[in-house]
């Protein structure tokens, strides 16, 4: 209760030193490689090279990174699932959208390669780490699919892999792959996108104005 | 007696094989080369002898018997298909078919009882009271009986190692939530079957007892008895049903999500295949930022520029009112308010008396010295009078007025 005796005076010491104090620096001593990381599309995790510290600082400074990365107009988001991130608000470009396709492609096809091989897909995708010869099986077993987003070989794959691991999505672990929970953007756009997909189909049922 | 302890250790000694056999051969003439392969499939050393001795044990017990007319062909004894059926039963969940068809038979069987009553037939309402007690007992062990199973079914979902996809490991909670938690949902709504049907028979009864239409005593003793039983069972039914629901729902919901994930998936990589990889715009893939164009703050100076320039930001000054040394200077303290309300007890009013001696403090902690005023502190006495409005700074308050007094 006697915290309570003179709140004007708390009001005011809290607007003094909120935001941006002098010292800045040492307050935000990774600013510079967390916003770099940030807008090359990483993911910043828990895990991960390096990742640890640049997440506490955030998540420690989260109210001063995002008014100070709102001022440079990007948006900081914090996951539930124990990510930051930038939301892109700005046309994809051709290159990053293909990357970014291939990727999904990587993802969902090995879901599906695992769940046919009677592995829940979802619990391991999340939890485990994969062996490589996972990936290559997935591969072969959606071979079409592969080719036609040219992917023929290992080592296109590997590119694959290694820009998922660049942009925070997994790590590296001897000769597994690890995902990490970033991948939840990727289980939930597909999920939500059949959503929309049959709501589209709805709509176009009742009033095929809209689409025309 | 000594056939029935011949039977039961048979059974027992053998009771694997009998099982596999009234699975796979269920009402069914068996030949000796099918017992012998699932003889040797079930028995841990199969040797020939084993086999052979099996043979011979369960065709002198009659476990099983040669099948008429057919050389060197058995069945299982009739008696003992329909033992393991019943008892199997017990394990197994009945399905909510077999509780709509006893409601739908008690609910003849009502029709039946007033009519023999209207006719004064007593022996046949004796018959009939029976029979709807012993239907209403049977839906009772049902409903417990298909808890239990339930509960299993729940722990042995659960108890699967994780290798195994989410899919597999609940799609009997999903089977058991779609073939019997809705359907009995339905049943025992006030609506329903169940519920129609029990409200119906309770209420022809009591009319019956409060008429003097069931005269034998046995007959008021038994009516007693079904009243009863019909009270218990909706009142046990729903709470089973819905003890059932809350263990199912979070494997039928985990069961649903895998379901529409991994459905998401195909039909993705399925639009994929049909649309080719370069025209497929529509490809579910999250956003992902990308540093494309230059900005205002590219390059690695500008950044430090920005935040060099961010720790010289001051904040706006605020204002905030000079106070004279000694006018009002120190804050409001519980103590000092409490050692002055000290003296001028008894109070009849005692938020007023706040407001006329402590003008600027706070509505908020204003009434936080009023309440540790009036309910907290050991020493007064307060009482609650009638309702009046107050105006304080900021708010105004309708509240009982407080009288202080001391102890």
């Amino acid at each position: 209760m006697d915290d309570n005796e003179h709140p004007q005076e708390y009001d005011a010491d809290d607007f003094g030193c909120s935001i941006f104090p002098s010292s800045m620096e040492s307050m935000l001593p990774n600013a510079k490689d967390i916003y770099q990381k940030l807008r090359n599309g990483v993911h910043i995790t828990n895990l991960g090279e390096g990742g640890a510290l640049l997440y506490r600082e955030l998540q420690k400074r989260e109210a001063s990174y995002q008014q100070l990365f709102t001022l440079l107009g990007y948006e900081l988001v914090h996951d539930s699932s124990g990510f930051f991130y930038f939301n892109n608000t700005e046309e994809r470009s051709a290159a990053l959208l293909s990357a970014t396709k291939k990727a999904a492609l990587v993802i969902y096809t090995l879901f599906s390669y695992l769940e046919d091989q009677n592995i829940d897909p979802a619990y391991t995708l999340r939890e485990q780490p994969i062996a490589w010869a996972s990936f290559t099986s997935a591969q072969t077993y959606h071979q079409d699919l592969y080719r036609d987003a040219e992917i023929p070989d290992a080592s296109a794959l590997r590119k694959s892999i290694n820009w998922l691991k660049d942009k925070g999505f997994c790590i590296e672990e001897g000769d597994n792959i690890r995902f990490l929970s970033p991948i939840e953007r990727f289980l939930r756009s597909v999920e939500n996108w059949s959503a929309s997909d049959e709501q589209s189909n709805d709509s176009s049922d009742t009033d095929t104005e809209i689409e025309g | 007696m000594k056939y029935i302890h011949q039977i039961i250790t048979t059974l027992n000694r053998y009771i694997v094989l009998i099982e596999t056999i009234r699975e796979e051969q269920a009402h069914r003439v068996f030949t000796g080369d099918e017992f012998n392969r699932i003889a040797s499939r079930v028995l841990k050393n199969n040797a020939t002898g084993d086999i052979f001795k099996a043979k011979a044990d369960l065709l002198q017990a009659k476990v099983i018997r040669e099948a008429p007319r057919v050389e060197g062909s058995f069945q299982l004894d009739r008696r003992v298909s329909r033992f393991l059926n019943e008892m199997a039963e017990q394990e197994s969940i009945g399905l909510s078919g077999n509780i709509r068809i006893e409601v739908e038979q008690l609910s003849s069987l009502i029709a039946q009882l007033s009519d023999a009553i209207a006719r004064n037939d007593k022996l046949n309402s004796d018959q009939y009271l029976e029979q709807m007690d012993l239907r209403l007992s049977n839906l009772q062990n049902q409903s417990s009986v298909n808890e239990k199973a339930i509960l299993r079914a729940v722990e042995k979902s659960k108890s699967y190692p994780p290798s195994f996809t989410v899919k597999q490991r609940y799609k009997e909670a999903n089977d058991l939530w779609e073939q019997y938690i809705i359907p009995m949902l339905e049943m025992i709504e006030p609506q329903g079957i169940f519920s129609r049907t029990l409200t119906e028979l309770e209420n022809k009864l009591r009319g019956y007892r409060r008429d003097g239409q069931l005269m034998l005593v046995t007959q008021r003793e038994t009516m007693e008895q079904v009243i009863f039983r019909i009270l218990d069972l909706r009142a046990e039914m729903s709470s089973s049903i819905h003890r059932s629901q809350i263990k199912l729902a979070p494997l039928r919901e985990a069961y649903r999500k895998a379901t529409r994930l991994s459905r998401s998936i195909s039909d993705a990589l399925t639009y994929l295949a049909n649309t080719r990889f370069k025209y497929a715009n529509n490809f579910p893939i999250p956003d992902i930022s990308k540093r494309y164009s230059p900005a205002l703050t590219d390059g690695d100076a500008e950044i430090d520029a920005y935040i060099a320039g961010l720790a010289q930001y001051k904040p706006e000054k605020t204002y905030l009112p000079d106070v004279q040394e000694g006018e009002r200077g120190a804050p409001t303290l519980y103590p000092d308010v409490l050692n002055q309300l000290k003296e001028s007890v008894p109070i009849d009013d005692t938020f007023q008396w706040l407001l006329d001696n402590y003008p600027d403090i706070s509505t908020a902690y204003m009434l936080q010295i009023f309440l540790r005023l009036t309910s907290m502190e050991p020493q007064l006495a307060s009482a609650m009078k009638e309702r009046k409005r107050y105006e304080t700074l900021t708010h105004r308050i309708d509240m009982p007025r407080r009288e202080l007094s001391g102890k």
